[in-house]
């Protein structure tokens, strides 16, 4: 942890750190022993799920403790208030700062919610207020993202509102702010797909082709980050982009995007004398696509695998077993 | 080629303070003691010292401190009745008796200057106070990344001070202020920047960031102008070339040489988000003048004697006595400092000072809240070469600060305008540049129209009409200019031995003649200052980077080594706070050895827990 | 729920010897503050105290010495909200000198600064009265016609030198109370903390929830 001094292990601390240590471990196999024991004797009671709480604390991990703090909640039943229910939120709300990366507390957390007696709707709004303030703090948080989309879910299906508008404002707000958010241009694919299917979408063929002016945006923006290109992938291949562009529109739109790319890619060649690898794969991509629509397309798969091989020496083989395919 | 010599530390020197501290704490870090919780402390100036400082500008100050913590004795005096000197933060008063001090040449590093002070600022019934005013000589600002700022830290001096941030640059073209796009959001999101532009700024700015690991890129430039390699090697258009050069670089003139500028812009970027979407902050109620007050204040915690109004009148490097003008004595048996500002009067060595800074300073009735971002009171409006109307051939730096600086009483704003230009050609760029000003701030704040019924209006039948006049530069046209009311307008012109931004040399600290006198171990009859090593004046410099450097060099020349500068440890409340001792879970770290105990498949877990 | 906790700058002055520094070491160290450990840091000594459910800090500013040859800087005395000046109740001149501070207070501190006057070393008089120089009543009179505190102390016994702490402390605008128009109170919120990064805050300032 930043600032706190790093002590010199002298022989003396290695030794009492060790028998320190020794108490915890066994400090810590006792209570696991004694909760399964309480466990296998169908103990379920509020000491029981203290014990459990004392566990998790120590070793969020155990999931058998998470199981068994559940059983325990079950069978207490109406006797475990909502006052109870909302004492177990705040712990693991605690044990998420502490440990937000273990998925058996983000587990624990949906199922506390979908049991608690209090409103559902009101209950999963606050925890989209939540989602909301921890993406801030930390806005790639892959976690908070698969949490939001679990809550955004939830709220949908409680209220029958679709929510998909508001979503992709935020969504776009998270790229704008940075726009390497991995999990942010994935969360704009899943937004995009549920408001077509909810036939959310007026225009679709103007949504798109502003959808195509963000990405170049973005493109140029910075042609090094991965995400973009990810993004950008997605959107050539995907189904309901060239249904909602209509054939023509759609060809017309990867032509545009295939000159912006080249662009790019002779301007990069331009300052640093090597293309960029990135461009190179969405160019033979596109040609994929096209060849489709028109075999008589003149082709350049070859020389880009060509200098693929030169430029990202990592996936050489890879390239060179392409060409051999061609 | 230094002396090697290394003086003792202070722990070395001085046992009876550690040993007297420990029953306060039982750290074994260096607590220092708090002057006068000791002993009482004696009421004369001590008879012997190891250095004796004159003037307490920044450089000195920061420089009284660093030896103070090390363990020298250091007597700091200044011939001012305030702290500051060259650096000082002045009220009216003070500033009207600094002025008639360099018009009667009593001064030296100071020329030409002239001072207007309106009727309403004044001291009984009067619509401004003298002391609201805090007006710094030499004003600068503080890069969030910066040797200065760890060294604020380090030394606990920011505990004294409070900082506010500054996020505004404006670069002037064609006579309006730009405001800058230099974030990755800013130039992604922004509608007006061409798709080519964006990705060639982007480009730079990564490649800036560590510009030094890619030689090359740069090397082929080394010796070229800044402006050539932004257009050539980047295809900068020149709206971008400007604000890089001289509102994100700061730098003077657009043949500025490749290395330096990169160097410049570099700092900007990486001070951007350490502490906040801003690169740099200012203090309140005043610039160095205040910094300069919170290093005084730590040397004498750390056991400096301060005197102000107190001043040299000679120092024999023989018998090693310092004289002053009261008649008092000190021995020095180390060095003796001084600024040029605080030379005896019969001084023979101070260096020449070869290089001027124009300065022109005005406090105007008028809040300038235009120029800010959101709650800020500050911003730095650059005017590149040729920007003027004067045609100017360098660029003119302003620092604007508003009242919530503390610097000016609310409803007034003080102005800092700057340039390197020498001779008489300085004075037309800074008049050129505040006219900008004014007719920018007139435009901008013309109350009349800001009002939003003016534009829009509302018809009897209820409909909404726009009215004629258009929002944007066309107010200039259409609205009678009212003056700006200047509550004070000062120009002068300071000297300095530092060529702009030129780096801060060792040679500069000492002149020919001192160490020929030195090598010879003779000296001019009749000066009072032989033996003496001078400082340098402030540059031309708006940011604090220079300071730590000047402060440094002269440390190593006393001490024989910088390896202790502020070398102190402190262990204090605020830190204890922000880092909460671990929780008791942690330490069931497991061990290498411990592998013989069969941990589940927890002990990863816990071992893991140690980084948090 | 904890309170907020209210930081007071409390600046020392009075002439040298009448017990300044002893007066604030006989505070720090009583068990009548929360933590007995004074923290003596590089820039000021700081001190936690409860007053009715309040945590209070005290933000205490020695003159370091630079007040010896009137070479105090302004930073001195800049936003602090309470001063203790002192003087010595068997030496005269110190008296004199206290006024002299009181006075310069009034000229250079904020106006609603809150300043304690200090008759220090009443533990000397205790066996002799004759000791004594400075009439308490003297003290009284200079107190009531500035509108200060005054208590009469020993730092040796501690006599009287909580209550100079206590009364300052109830006398100060805590931060929770809304109604005060008071705004020199020192929010820490408001500044820029330049020890730490942007970085590091949002490490540290984890969600509320």
């Amino acid at each position: 942890m930043h600032g706190i001094k790093r002590k010199k292990w002298t022989r003396e601390l290695i030794n009492q750190k060790k028998i320190h240590d020794r108490e915890r471990i066994n400090h810590y196999r006792n209570l696991v022993d004694k909760a399964l024991l309480a466990r296998d004797s169908n103990v379920y009671d509020l000491d029981s799920l203290k014990q459990t709480a004392d566990i998790l604390q120590l070793n969020p991990e155990l999931n058998v403790m998470w199981n068994y703090r559940r059983d325990i909640i079950l069978h207490i039943g109406d006797s475990f208030s909502e006052e109870h229910w909302n004492r177990e939120l705040i712990f693991i709300m605690t044990q998420l700062k502490r440990f937000p990366k273990v998925y058996w507390i983000w587990d624990h957390r949906i199922w506390t919610l979908n049991n608690h007696p209090g409103s559902s709707l009101k209950l999963w709004k606050a925890e989209l207020d939540i989602v909301n303030k921890l993406l801030e703090l930390d806005s790639r948080n892959y976690h908070g993202w698969h949490y939001r989309r679990i809550v955004i879910v939830k709220i949908q299906s409680h209220s029958s509102e679709n929510m998909s508008k508001e979503e992709l404002d935020y969504v776009t707000l998270k790229i704008n702010q940075n726009i390497s958010n991995f999990s942010a241009w994935h969360q704009r694919v899943q937004v995009i797909l549920s408001l077509i299917e909810g036939n959310e979408i007026d225009e679709k063929k103007q949504f798109f082709e502003n959808e195509v002016s963000y990405i170049t945006n973005a493109m140029f923006t910075d042609a090094e980050d991965q995400s973009v290109w990810f993004y950008l992938k997605w959107f050539i291949k995907s189904d309901v982009v060239k249904e909602s562009l209509g054939q023509k529109s759609y060809l017309k739109m990867l032509e545009s995007l295939k000159k912006n790319i080249i662009a790019i890619n002779d301007d990069d060649i331009a300052f640093s004398g090597k293309g960029n690898k990135r461009c190179l794969n969405t160019l033979i991509n596109i040609e994929n696509i096209q060849k489709k629509f028109n075999p008589s397309l003149e082709l350049h798969t070859k020389e880009y695998l060509q200098i693929l091989i030169e430029v990202d020496p990592l996936r050489k083989n890879r390239y060179v077993h392409l060409l051999s395919n061609l | 080629m230094y002396n090697t010599e290394r003086r003792p530390s202070m722990a070395e020197r001085r046992p009876s303070i550690i040993a007297s501290s420990a029953q306060y704490s039982s750290s074994s870090l260096v607590v220092p003691h708090l002057a006068g919780i000791e002993d009482p402390l004696p009421d004369t100036t001590p008879d012997k010292v190891d250095v004796l400082i004159a003037g307490t500008g920044m450089v000195e100050s920061v420089l009284a401190a660093a030896l103070a913590w090390q363990g020298s004795s250091v007597l700091h005096i200044d011939q001012n009745d305030y702290y500051g000197d060259t650096s000082a933060t002045l009220t009216v008063d003070q500033l009207k008796r600094w002025v008639s001090q360099i018009n009667e040449t009593m001064l030296p590093c100071y020329s030409n200057a002239k001072l207007y002070v309106s009727n309403a600022i004044g001291n009984d019934n009067r619509k401004y106070i003298s002391r609201d005013f805090g007006i710094d000589l030499s004003p600068k600002f503080l890069f969030a990344k910066s040797d200065l700022l760890s060294i604020l830290v380090k030394s606990r001096v920011h505990q004294y001070l409070e900082f506010q941030s500054l996020s505004t640059f404006h670069t002037y073209e064609n006579d309006s202020f730009e405001k800058l796009t230099n974030t990755k959001q800013e130039i992604f999101t922004n509608q007006n920047l061409p798709l080519m532009t964006k990705r060639n700024l982007m480009r730079f700015i990564k490649f800036v960031l560590d510009w030094e690991k890619h030689p090359q890129i740069w090397e082929p430039y080394a010796t070229k102008s800044i402006t050539e390699f932004l257009i050539e090697k980047f295809n900068l258009e020149p709206a971008q070339v400007n604000e890089l050069i001289f509102s994100i670089g700061l730098c003077y003139t657009a043949d500025t040489k490749v290395p330096h500028a990169l160097q410049r812009i570099r700092r900007y970027l990486i001070s951007f988000d350490v502490y906040g979407p801003f690169p740099v902050l200012y203090s309140k109620f005043g610039g160095p003048g205040e910094l300069s007050q919170g290093f005084c204040r730590s040397a004498a915690v750390a056991g400096a004697t301060y005197k102000l109004n107190e001043k040299l009148q000679s120092f024999d490097p023989t018998t090693k006595v310092a004289t002053f003008t009261d008649g008092s004595k000190v021995m020095v048996s180390e060095k003796v400092i001084m600024s040029p500002t605080q030379a005896p009067r019969s001084h023979k060595h101070v260096p020449k000072q070869n290089f001027e800074i124009h300065r022109l300073t005005c406090v105007v009735e008028k809040s300038c809240s235009e120029w800010f971002t959101n709650n800020e009171s500050g911003a730095v409006i650059v005017f590149p070469p040729g920007s003027l109307k004067s045609g100017n051939k360098r660029v003119v730096q302003a620092l604007i600060l508003g009242s919530g600086s503390e610097c000016c009483p609310s409803g007034t704003c003080i102005w800092y305008l700057s340039t390197t230009e020498q001779g008489d050609r300085a004075e037309m760029d800074l008049d050129a540049a505040l006219e900008a000003m004014e007719i920018s701030i007139i435009r901008e704040s013309s109350t009349d129209i800001v009002n939003d019924e003016d534009i829009v209006q509302i018809t009897d039948n209820g409909q909404t009409v726009v009215n004629s006049v258009k929002l944007g530069q066309s107010f200039r046209e259409y609205y009678p200019r009212e003056p700006v009311q200047h509550l004070l307008k000062l120009y002068y012109t300071q000297h300095t031995s530092t060529p702009p931004f030129d780096i801060v040399a060792p040679s500069l600290f000492e002149n020919e003649t001192t160490i020929r006198a030195n090598k010879l171990n003779k000296f001019t009859a009749e000066a009072g200052d032989n033996g003496v090593m001078y400082t340098a004046m402030p540059s031309t410099e708006i940011s604090y980077d220079e300071v730590v450097t000047a402060a440094k060099l002269l440390y190593e020349k006393i001490v024989g080594s910088d390896d202790d500068f502020f070398d102190v440890d402190f262990e204090d409340e605020e830190e204890m706070m922000s880092n909460p001792p671990p929780a008791k879970y942690e330490n069931a770290i497991i061990d290498d050895e411990d592998a013989d105990h069969d941990m589940d498949a927890d002990s990863s877990e816990f071992v893991g827990e140690m980084e948090i | 729920m904890s309170n907020p906790i209210t930081s007071i700058k409390l600046v020392l002055l009075g002439e040298a010897a009448v017990g300044k520094s002893s007066i604030v070491l006989r505070f720090v160290s009583n068990d009548f503050s929360e933590n007995k450990e004074p923290t003596i840091g590089a820039a000021f000594l700081t001190q936690r105290v409860n007053i009715n459910n309040n945590t209070i800090k005290f933000e205490i500013w020695d003159t370091a010495g630079q007040e010896r040859f009137a070479s105090l800087a302004p930073m001195y005395y800049r936003n602090a909200q309470a001063a203790l000046v002192v003087y010595d109740i068997t030496k005269p001149q110190s008296f004199i000198k206290a006024r002299h501070w009181v006075k310069e207070l009034h000229e250079q501190a904020s106006k609603d600064i809150i300043i304690a006057l200090v008759g220090n070393k009443v533990d000397i008089i205790e066996n002799d009265e004759s000791e004594r120089k400075v009439a308490r009543e003297e003290g009284e009179r200079l107190a009531e016609e500035e509108g200060l505190i005054f208590f009469e102390t020993s730092a040796k016994t501690a006599e009287n030198v909580n209550d100079v702490f206590l009364n300052i402390g109830e006398k100060i605008p805590l931060k929770n109370d809304n109604s005060s128009p008071n705004d020199t109170t020192i929010t820490e919120d408001q500044r820029i903390n330049l020890a730490a990064s942007a970085n590091a805050t949002s490490e540290a300032s984890s969600c509320s929830c």
